[in-house]
């Protein structure tokens, strides 16, 4: 049986009719793309989710023409968010606490509670152990299992080799088990890690320059 | 585990990420595409203001109410329409903002947006003073006042105004008037914007920059206005009253015999055509005023009268010659008249129960308590030297005045059940106390739809109180329509909360009923409001609600939050009741009897004399949970207590109290004290089969444990009877009425057939006769038996059949029945429920006729068993001889 539906435009069509002045069009492509956007922040900041969801939205019209080509569209939509999230993080924090999103968790980093109500106690459980393992572990997590994203594709994201992040989700998967453990031992201890100021430093900079 | 197991494992907890679909992901949603593509026309934010919504318009530009991010405050901001120069304009805003005077309305910050200016604002939550109804010329100039004293501040740091009129006056709720919208209007910028020239000066008017000496003569046309009702300047256009202005052509005071001459003599001085002629200054024209009034008023300060000025608007006629507080006084009486109280007293008399004149005797003393109460506490309101602290506490008092009325009304309506649950409705009245501590800011003066929606939320919340949850949606659904109107979000944060209070009992709380979103929402509007009070009850709501909805890590979430947001608050009452939810939730996930403030919080309150009926609900499930802890004693203490206040509160025929009645014979009986057990429970029933009928689940229940009495104590064949009765009465194919069906789902109305089969079942083997027995426990529904692998208290009705099994050398059948349910009655241990008492000893005699006697010992020896005084005689005769044979085995 043919069918006469139309195939639905690409996310970077839309994006296109959108930048020039097609409302409807950047209106899908929200309704496509809010719910991931609003569960990557969501568990990371306390407040200001609207904000750097609309951020990012603005920013993918904005920096469109560097990643013609390059990457898929969800790749680049994270790539923005994730610059964003670190972008917002870094300039919350005092500069003379400012840590490696390799060492610091978002537990550490703003520890009141997310707003988030997650209606079960697995996925409540879930969600608190994420924000306990280190920021950037985090990320790779949520973006491997919830957005279905291949290692390559985080890779991009995350500005590291394919290889590397292999590595990363295994880790990180060692580090999300071990606190899973502990809260559901009913313990919860926050590993607190010294900073390494340069090396945050060094990070925060490429980031917030990259982007 | 290997590395796919674990792979999958965590895949499949992952899941597809929690959902995006709750109330603030769907406002976020709305909100972040409406900043995104425009739809309605606000902008996105303006400078690092975040717009929350639009005010207003007007000749000078647009004003939002936006939220400051950095200072986390409300703001206003105006984006500034036409040919402001930006540059001009932060110059003003830098000396505004200096300034800082408490009648200049503060500026924050300066800014562009779209190419032109803004200015972010004090956000003054108030009326402008034309919409402000002076009732006296002596309020009227108290404000004026006000005005004249910030606007020579300003012209001291050398701005001037260049727009003074009654818009560009906002009178806060706390009385103070602020002077806004400085310097926005330029020369010539008037005619521009087509403005009315009615507060211009003739130089403006031909086209002059405005000066101190303009700001005075437009401020002078303003209280001109005020005094006497009319603009000096009239016409039927703007070109008329341009020329009019030009031409000197003023109007004469329609009602000039009320204001004072020198009054009228400053005004005239202030309207010269000619500047020079006017005052030096607004402080020459202000001290001209001050002496006047001082001779006129005597030593009263102009300040206070602005006060008296809200006081006057409070009352349903905004008159000064009406003193407010007789008028409130008078309210109260006409209220709660003689013929409000025969015809309710006839009403209670004609219900024809025995409980419902007790409770008319109750409710009258209640009621006339309460109004006298409320009659107290507005004397002494009237009598305080302080007037914004009087007018605080005055309002308050209006506030509650509505309740009560609200209340009377829905008693009289003729119902019986209106009658039963009235007691209880009393008890939803807010504690007049509360005004003496009430901090909060001032608020509005109730206007009449404001008020109208105030009385229907009350009435809903009376309606509520007895039980016509129906009606008092449909009230709530009316007011949640008309409150479009008020626009005020502590108006909406009411309806919400009673909205979602009365929602948490019609449909419950589930992930299909918009119970929670709903107090939710009113979590928001209370917060938006900035009322504390109502985020306290909002917070509370949405704590009992997920309590109630069995949802008891998300209440507990919910009380810290209130803890929190309580502290440094003084609200007894309110903190009092988050200490007694605490209870009852933490009577339900266990862990707290430990919880030792908890519990002195309870008794706290209990010994301040506080008489609530969710103090006595707490006091009751700590006895519950005392009592399956075997602390008889003082599970004991806490059931006399819970008692002692529904006896008092609600009085001793009312149906609730034979709830407690009935704990209390739990506990005689556990204790073998069969004739006390038998007292309580013969008068819970009593209450009962008044209240619901003898055909009502509460009295099958309550006989159901006086066959226990009668079987325990020895007398087989009075508990049989009742058993077969019971029994009847759950094989019944009525439905239950709606009243009886939730507390039979909450409870579980199939405990019931188990209950009387085990009986059944326990008397035939008490008799000797093990294959009656067994037909007994295998009547028992197959749906209950699946159910009961999950459910301990169900679990301990199947023992009987295993230790009939047993005695009939049934063995197997026996061993995988055990085996079926040992966990739950394992569990049943773990939670000190006494119910699973049976199992292990199905178990030892199981053990014991298999000649395992070393399992005998190990089942019957562990310390819950042994010590157990609640063990009936006949399982403590097979208790015994299980011991014996344990003996045996270990003297071998």
């Amino acid at each position: 049986m043919p069918d006469s539906t139309p195939a639905p435009d690409s996310d970077f069509e839309l994006l296109q009719a959108w930048r020039e002045g097609d409302v409807q069009s950047g209106e899908d492509l929200f309704a496509r793309h809010f719910e991931g956007l609003c569960r990557f922040f969501r568990n990371k900041v306390s407040d200001g989710v609207d904000d750097l969801i609309q951020r990012t939205f603005l920013l993918l019209v904005e920096r469109r023409d560097q990643f013609e080509g390059r990457s898929s569209f969800r790749t680049y939509l994270f790539v923005v968010a994730r610059n964003e999230l670190y972008r917002e993080l870094s300039t919350r924090r005092r500069a003379a606490d400012k840590l490696d999103p390799l060492e610091v968790s978002v537990v550490e980093i703003s520890p009141s509670p997310p707003s988030v109500m997650a209606r079960r106690r697995e996925e409540r459980a879930l969600l608190e152990a994420l924000r306990r393992i280190p920021l950037e572990h985090q990320v790779t997590l949520e973006l491997y299992f919830w957005e279905n994203m291949t290692a390559g594709a985080i890779g991009e994201v995350l500005e590291l080799p394919e290889g590397t992040v292999r590595t990363r989700i295994r880790r990180a998967r060692a580090l999300l088990a071990e606190q899973l453990e502990s809260l559901e031992a009913g313990g919860a201890p926050l590993h607190t890690t010294d900073a390494n100021i340069d090396e945050w430093a060094k990070s925060v900079k490429k980031v917030v320059e990259s982007s | 585990m290997t590395e796919t197991d674990s792979e999958d494992g965590l895949k499949q907890r992952f899941g597809s990420g929690p959902s995006q679909d709750d109330l603030e992901a769907r406002h976020w949603r709305g909100t972040v595409a409406e900043r995104l593509f425009g739809r309605g026309g606000a902008p996105v934010s303006i400078g690092r203001f975040r717009v929350l919504s639009r005010v207003g318009s007007g000749g000078a530009g647009v004003v939002y109410s936006a939220w400051d991010p950095k200072l986390e405050r409300r703001v206003a901001v105006k984006v500034l329409r036409g040919a402001h120069d930006p540059r001009e304009v932060e110059r003003e805003a830098k000396l505004l903002a200096k300034l800082s005077h408490p009648n200049v309305v503060g500026v924050y910050d300066v800014g562009e947006h779209d190419g032109g200016a803004f200015l972010a604002m004090e956000f003054v939550d108030g009326k402008t003073l034309l919409e402000y109804d002076a009732a006296r010329w002596e309020d009227a100039l108290a404000l004026l006042d006000q005005a004249a004293a910030g606007l020579q501040a300003a012209h001291d740091v050398g701005v001037v105004h260049g727009d003074v009129k009654p818009t560009n006056m906002l009178v806060g709720t706390d009385g103070r008037l602020r002077v806004t919208d400085f310097g926005t209007a330029h020369a010539g910028d008037a005619q521009l914007l087509g403005a009315t020239p009615a507060y211009m000066a003739p130089e403006q008017a031909r086209g002059d920059a405005a000066t101190a000496l303009s700001d005075q003569f437009s401020l002078c046309a303003t209280a001109f206005e005020l005094f006497y009702g009319v603009r000096p300047f009239a016409g039927t256009s703007a070109d008329e009253v341009r020329a009019a202005l030009l031409e000197g052509d003023r109007q004469d005071p329609p009602n000039a015999g009320r204001i004072p001459r020198w009054l009228r003599e400053s005004l005239e001085r202030g309207l010269s055509a000619e500047p020079s002629q006017r005052y030096a200054d607004l402080t020459a024209l202000l001290s001209a005023w001050r002496r006047g009034a001082r001779s006129n008023r005597g030593a009263v300060t102009v300040g206070v009268i602005a006060l008296a000025t809200i006081a006057a608007a409070v009352g349903s006629q905004s008159r000064a010659d009406v003193d407010p507080c007789g008028e409130a006084q008078a309210r109260i009486t006409s209220l709660w008249s003689p013929q409000r109280r025969s015809s309710l007293s006839d009403q209670f008399q004609s219900h024809g129960q025995a409980f419902a004149e007790q409770t008319w005797i109750r409710v009258e003393s209640e009621i006339d308590g309460h109004v006298e109460e409320l009659q107290g506490v507005l004397t002494r309101a009237c009598a305080l030297p302080n007037e914004e602290a009087s007018l605080r506490r005055r309002l308050c008092v209006e506030r509650r005045i509505i309740e009560v009325g609200a209340l009377l009304d829905v008693l009289e309506t003729d119902d019986p059940a209106v009658v039963e649950e009235s007691v209880l409705a009393l008890a939803l009245l807010t504690d007049p106390q509360g005004c003496v501590l009430d901090a909060r800011p001032l608020g509005a003066p109730d206007e009449e739809e404001r008020r109208a929606v105030l009385e229907a939320v009350a009435r809903a919340r009376a309606l509520r109180g007895v039980g016509k949850l129906e009606d008092a949606l449909a009230t709530l659904r009316r007011a949640r329509r008309d409150a479009h109107e008020v626009r005020d979000p502590a108006v909406t944060a009411r309806i919400l909360l009673e909205l979602g209070d009365t929602l948490v009992l019609l449909d419950g709380v589930s992930d299909d009923t918009p119970t929670l979103a709903t107090l939710e929402a009113a979590l928001l509007a209370a917060d938006a409001a900035d009322a504390p009070h109502l985020t306290a009850q909002a917070l509370l709501s949405l704590a009992n609600a997920n309590h109630r909805a069995t949802r008891f890590d998300e209440a507990l979430r919910w009380l810290d939050r209130l803890d929190e947001h309580l502290q440094g608050f003084d609200a007894p009452r309110l903190q009092g009741r988050a200490a007694i939810l605490r209870a009852l939730v933490g009577s339900m996930v266990g862990g707290w009897e430990n919880d030792v403030a908890t519990r002195e919080a309870l008794d706290r309150l209990r010994e301040s004399g506080v008489r609530d009926t969710w103090l006595a609900l707490g006091l009751n499930n700590l006895g519950e949970v005392e009592f399956e802890q075997r602390k008889d004693a003082s599970a004991q203490r806490h059931y006399n207590q819970a008692l002692e206040i529904w006896n008092d509160v609600l009085g001793p025929s009312h149906p609730t109290t034979a709830g407690a009645r009935g704990n209390l014979g739990e506990i005689a009986l556990f204790r073998r004290e069969f004739d006390v057990a038998l007292e309580h429970f013969l008068y819970a029933l009593e209450i009962r089969s008044a209240a619901w009928g003898p055909d009502s689940y509460w009295v099958a229940h309550t006989r159901a444990h006086i066959a226990d009495v009668h079987r325990l104590a020895g007398r087989g064949d009075e508990a049989e009877a009742i058993y077969r009765d019971v029994l009847t009465f759950t094989q019944r194919e009525l439905p239950l009425p709606d009243s009886e069906l939730f507390f039979a789902l909450d409870t579980g109305v199939d405990q019931l057939q188990p209950w009387a089969l085990h009986g059944l079942a326990l008397l035939e083997l008490e008799r000797g006769d093990p294959d009656a027995a067994l037909a007994w426990a295998s009547q028992v529904d197959p749906s209950t038996e699946i159910r009961a692998e999950r459910h301990p208290d169900l679990a301990g009705r199947f023992d009987v059949k295993a230790l009939a099994l047993v005695e009939l050398g049934r063995f197997e059948e026996a061993a995988a029945l055990l085996t079926r349910f040992e966990p739950s009655w394992t569990q049943a241990y773990a939670n000190g429920v006494y119910k699973g008492v049976y199992g292990p000893l199905a178990r030892a005699e199981l053990a014991r006729r298999e000649g395992r006697l070393a399992d005998v010992c190990a089942i019957v020896k562990p310390a819950t068993v042994l010590d157990d005084p609640g063990i009936p005689a006949d399982d403590q005769r097979r208790l015994d001889t299980a011991l014996e044979s344990c003996g045996t085995s270990q003297l071998r």
